[in-house]
């Protein structure tokens, strides 16, 4: 069964994207911010996922404090993917954001990586978007 | 206001009202005695006074008290007080006038203190003690000196007026009141401009008054005004009303008969006989190309004083330097330096004497020498007469220095000749520089009108400093809204060096040289700015030359005193020839205040508007996840209910599917206040029009549907470009094409059935066209160009109290505008036809 990593600090907004993974054949494991997800990472007796799902605005955690660009949160999700894009190189990722620049900056620095606003694409959807990645890429 | 605090306070006039030289002494006094003053402090040198007998016995006549003395040498005030000195009375006994200085100069301070005199230092513009600290220093130094605040000397060097006063009240000679308007900025050439009467000007000298009672003070007060444009009399009224307004008694008195007779007639100096060249040349400044103005000028007064050679400095208070102006004749060789340091240089005694002086080329004076010894030695040079140009609001401040090194021993024209010349060449000089000031101001003004936003008014600031200032690049910080950093916002071209991050682009408060200037609030005048104090290249600006050859970096100071940014400047060009001294002056500094006060005001407005917009851009931020979690919970509620089969008695699920996509339509309008500020460019992907984008309007738009009991049926598209994908921010046209229809909606008649609304894409000529028609009450006609403008909302608007903040179709302009293209009104009414243009390069990829 497939493995899908979900990044997200915030536990209520992400509820029903929870429940519809649950509802859903993917198994899943979810991190609340940077610190979490590196020490995973690390472990090499961990699975790699075969997909990550990934929030922007996250506290900076130990791990980014002190950054000046990560002060407001505003960029954790973006030096998160710098780390993650290299352990994870062949790993598909999904930004699920309420950032509306995240296409945007994506579209510079890693166009391959779907880029999705959270009011835009409700639980469902988002599941459905997985299922097209990891069973239909051509799509 | 009244009781024994005012009376004990006494006042006094300062004379310099009346002019560098005096016309007539014996009125001045007469004036000064009839509006009430006690005490008269003088500012003209003992040159221009009557005898010091004659003087005497005016204010003896008078009751006038002799207070102080300010203008001339120490040596030469000393020498006439000696005179003065009332008979039977030992010298040292006598109750003198202190004499006021700007700096501790030993020699003369020494020499003045031994003769019993009371020392006062005055802080000063544009001199080292222009600051409290270094004022307190000095006087801390040397604990002999009394202390002569003055408020509008303090106020302009960002000092704390009470602060001073009370920080050194036991050692106060007196106190100068004096006033100044912001009208001609703080720069070295024209900031004496704006002193002004008591009470015109913006300094609270109201709060001074009452600190000075409440300390129960019973000195003297001292009213000065430097220059005025009204006549000396109705000036020293005004600020005696003030006076008296304030509660300050001075009562008037009468004339007083029987007045000494005055044996004292200033000579007329008429200018030299060949001089009406030079005053034609001079009357034609503005008319005149620059590069050669200059040289003409030394040309008309080498007729009247025959000269091997002669030379123009343009003198900079700030950093100490004479640049070279211009010379004659032109083509001297061999070269020789072209920027000086005044305190080496025989130039530089000019600068310090404040009349002309003669000099001899081969001799040393004290630590100065002629800079120029292959010239003296090619030319023969034995003679040279330096004459100081004086700023005609400010006789303190040399502006330029006039060399001439005459071919003969004996002229036809005399010192004070030539002091007149100088003088006409600094009523010209200021024309000169006038004139690019409000140039220059006048430029940013309409850069203004023509710009809202941040970022494209300060690009064409820079690019109006860098013309104005003849130099290769200008960059604009501003101090960020923690105010812990200097961003550069606006620059012709900036680098930061390498290894710092992007970060890490700023500086914080005294880092490097810009951090000083931030931190220090003084600009920098430097010609090599790799020697100076805290340089650290941590950002450069790319040149043609790649030289760093000089800078000038000036704080961007608002009016109450906080610096809210600073400009960068560097490598000025040549002006005629590479040789001539190309370094950034006073002048600049002057056209940079010019142009600071002209947009300083537009920038705050801007400032505040872009903050504003960024905080809405936070709040809508904000508001979107609560509205990605209520989409959420809607997903789950339509999942369980197909699970549980359970079927709702209404179209609830649709509703709010419907309102939420409202919403969050609403949210992008509010969104592009942000969008806008930040510059953000349209992110253009290949859609069609009216297949893809279009229908997405619809969902958002049922509810104002429902509302109006209209049919979505009623709406209907026509697609005439067939396949043709299009480039466009796909987003921004879902916002048109929404923000277009709920216009339509609101606006629409009544019934129903006369709902009506027709969307047409369609090839005109290689340009695409959207007409977008309604059948609605239609647009007024003088509001046909006004719809598109921010926050319009036409009558009809308010008189059928339909929602909405006039927002809607300005989005819809702007967004086409970043797509370069248009939108008119292109039919009213029946319909009411919007036609939208967008060229036909968005056929193919493009970049906004």
């Amino acid at each position: 069964m497939a493995l899908i990593m979900l990044i997200d600090d915030e536990k209520e907004a992400m509820k029903y994207y929870i429940k519809a993974l649950e509802l859903s054949e993917f198994d899943f494991i979810r991190f609340g911010g940077p610190d979490e997800v590196m020490d995973y990472v690390v472990d090499k007796n961990k699975p790699k996922p075969d997909l990550v799902v990934l929030d922007l605005i996250m506290p900076p955690g130990k791990r980014y404090k002190g950054k000046a660009e990560c002060a407001a949160g505003t960029r954790t999700g973006y030096l998160l993917y710098e780390e993650l894009r290299k352990p994870y190189s062949k790993v598909p990722f999904i930004v699920l954001t309420n950032l509306k620049n995240a296409k945007n900056d994506f579209q510079k620095i890693a166009p391959h990586v779907q880029v999705y606003l959270k009011n835009d694409v409700p639980p469902f959807d988002l599941i459905r978007f997985i299922h097209e990645i990891l069973w239909d890429p051509g799509k | 206001m009244g009781g024994t605090e005012e009376k004990n306070m006494k006042i006094a006039c300062q004379t310099i009202l009346w002019g560098s030289r005096l016309v007539d002494p014996l009125d001045m006094f007469q004036t000064i005695y009839e509006l009430g003053f006690q005490g008269v402090e003088i500012c003209q040198p003992p040159s221009s006074l009557p005898a010091p007998s004659a003087l005497r016995a005016i204010f003896e006549h008078l009751d006038l008290k002799f207070l102080g003395f300010y203008g001339g040498t120490l040596p030469a005030r000393i020498e006439y007080c000696r005179e003065y000195c009332p008979k039977g009375v030992r010298f040292k006994d006598w109750n003198k006038p202190y004499l006021c200085i700007n700096d501790w100069d030993e020699k003369a301070c020494r020499m003045a203190l031994d003769d019993g005199f009371e020392l006062a230092l005055h802080p000063h513009m544009y001199y080292r003690n222009h600051r409290l600290e270094t004022t307190s220093e000095i006087l801390h130094t040397h604990p002999e000196l009394m202390f002569l605040p003055d408020t509008a000397h303090l106020f302009l060097g960002h000092s704390d007026i009470i602060e001073a006063i009370k920080r050194h009240e036991n050692r106060l000679s007196a106190i100068h009141l004096k006033d100044w308007t912001p009208k001609y900025g703080r720069s070295f050439h024209r900031y004496a401009r704006g002193f002004a009467e008591l009470g015109k000007g913006i300094i609270v000298l109201e709060e001074v008054l009452s600190t000075l009672k409440a300390m129960n003070y019973s000195g003297w007060i001292v009213v000065e005004q430097d220059s005025t444009e009204r006549d000396p009399t109705t000036s020293c009224e005004i600020s005696r009303q003030w006076l008296v307004d304030h509660g300050v008694a001075i009562a008037k008195r009468r004339r007083k008969e029987g007045i000494p007779e005055l044996k004292f007639k200033p000579k007329e100096v008429r200018p030299p006989v060949k001089a009406s060249s030079l005053m034609d040349t001079l009357m034609h400044v503005k008319d005149r190309e620059t590069r050669f103005f200059w040289h003409n000028v030394l040309v008309e007064i080498c007729r009247f004083v025959p000269c091997k050679l002669a030379s123009l400095w343009e003198f900079s208070r700030t950093n100490g330097l004479l640049a070279l102006l211009a010379r004659y004749p032109s083509d001297v060789r061999p070269e020789c330096p072209f920027v000086m340091d005044f305190r080496e240089v025989l130039s530089g005694i000019a600068v310090e004497s404040q009349g002309a002086v003669h000099l001899d080329p081969r001799r040393r004076y004290e630590a100065r020498t002629f800079a120029h010894e292959n010239l003296r030695e090619t030319f023969k040079l034995s003679r040279m007469i330096s004459i100081p140009v004086l700023n005609t609001y400010n006789i303190n401040h040399v502006e330029m220095v006039i060399n001439l090194y005459p071919k003969r021993k004996w002229l036809r024209v005399t010192d004070k000749q030539l002091a007149l010349c100088a003088q006409y060449v600094a009523i010209a000089y200021e024309a000169f520089l006038e004139d690019q000031c409000e140039s220059a101001a006048s430029a940013v003004s309409l850069i203004a009108t023509a710009n809202r936003e941040v970022k494209i008014f300060l690009d064409g600031v820079v690019r109006n400093l860098e013309d104005a200032l003849n130099c290769e690049a200008v960059t604009i910080f501003l101090v960020d809204e923690t105010e812990k950093k200097l961003e550069s916002r606006a620059t012709t071209g900036l680098e930061w060096d390498p290894p710092v991050a992007e970060a890490e682009r700023f500086y914080k408060l005294g880092e490097g040289l810009t951090g000083r200037v931030w931190q220090s609030r003084e600009p920098l005048l430097s010609i090599n700015p790799g020697k100076e104090e805290r340089y650290r290249r941590k950002s450069y600006e790319v040149t043609d030359s790649g030289l760093e050859a000089s800078c000038l970096i000036a704080p961007l100071v608002d009016l109450q005193g906080s610096v809210i940014g600073v400009i960068r400047c560097v490598n000025k060009h040549a002006q005629r020839t590479p040789y001539e001294g190309n370094i950034f002056s006073e002048r600049d500094l002057a056209i940079i205040d010019a142009v600071e006060q002209t947009m300083i005001p537009h920038l705050l407005v801007l400032l505040t508007e872009e903050r504003r917009a960024k905080r809405l851009g936070r709040l809508t931020h904000e508001l979107r996840a609560p509205m990605a979690g209520l989409r959420s919970a809607v997903d789950f509620v339509e999942y369980e209910a197909g699970e549980k089969h359970f079927e709702f008695d209404g179209p609830y699920i649709p509703d709010i599917l419907s309102w939420h996509a409202l919403a969050n339509q609403l949210l992008d309008n509010v969104d592009f206040f942000r969008y806008r500020v930040e510059g953000s460019k349209p992110k253009l992907e290949p859609v069609l029009l009216l297949d893809d984008v279009f229908p997405r309007t619809l969902n958002p738009l049922m509810p104002l549907l429902r509302e109006r009991g209209f049919s979505g049926s009623n709406i209907t598209i026509h697609n005439d470009v067939g396949e043709q994908r299009l480039f466009v921010d796909e987003k921004q046209f879902q916002q048109v094409f929404f923000n277009l229809l709920s216009n339509a909606v609101k606006f629409a008649e009544v019934d129903p059935e006369n709902f009506r609304v027709e969307v047409t894409t369609r090839k005109v000529d290689d340009e695409y066209q959207i007409v977008f028609r309604d059948w609605g009450n239609g647009i007024p006609q003088e509001c046909e160009e006004l719809i598109f403008e921010e926050g319009f909302r036409g009558p009809d608007a308010e008189q059928l109290n339909t929602s909405g903040t006039g927002i809607g179709l300005w989005v819809v302009a702007e967004i086409i505008k970043a797509h370069h293209g248009t939108i008119r009104v292109s039919h009213n009414p029946k319909p009411t036809e919007l036609t939208i243009v967008l060229p036909k390069k968005i056929a193919e990829p493009w970049t906004a």
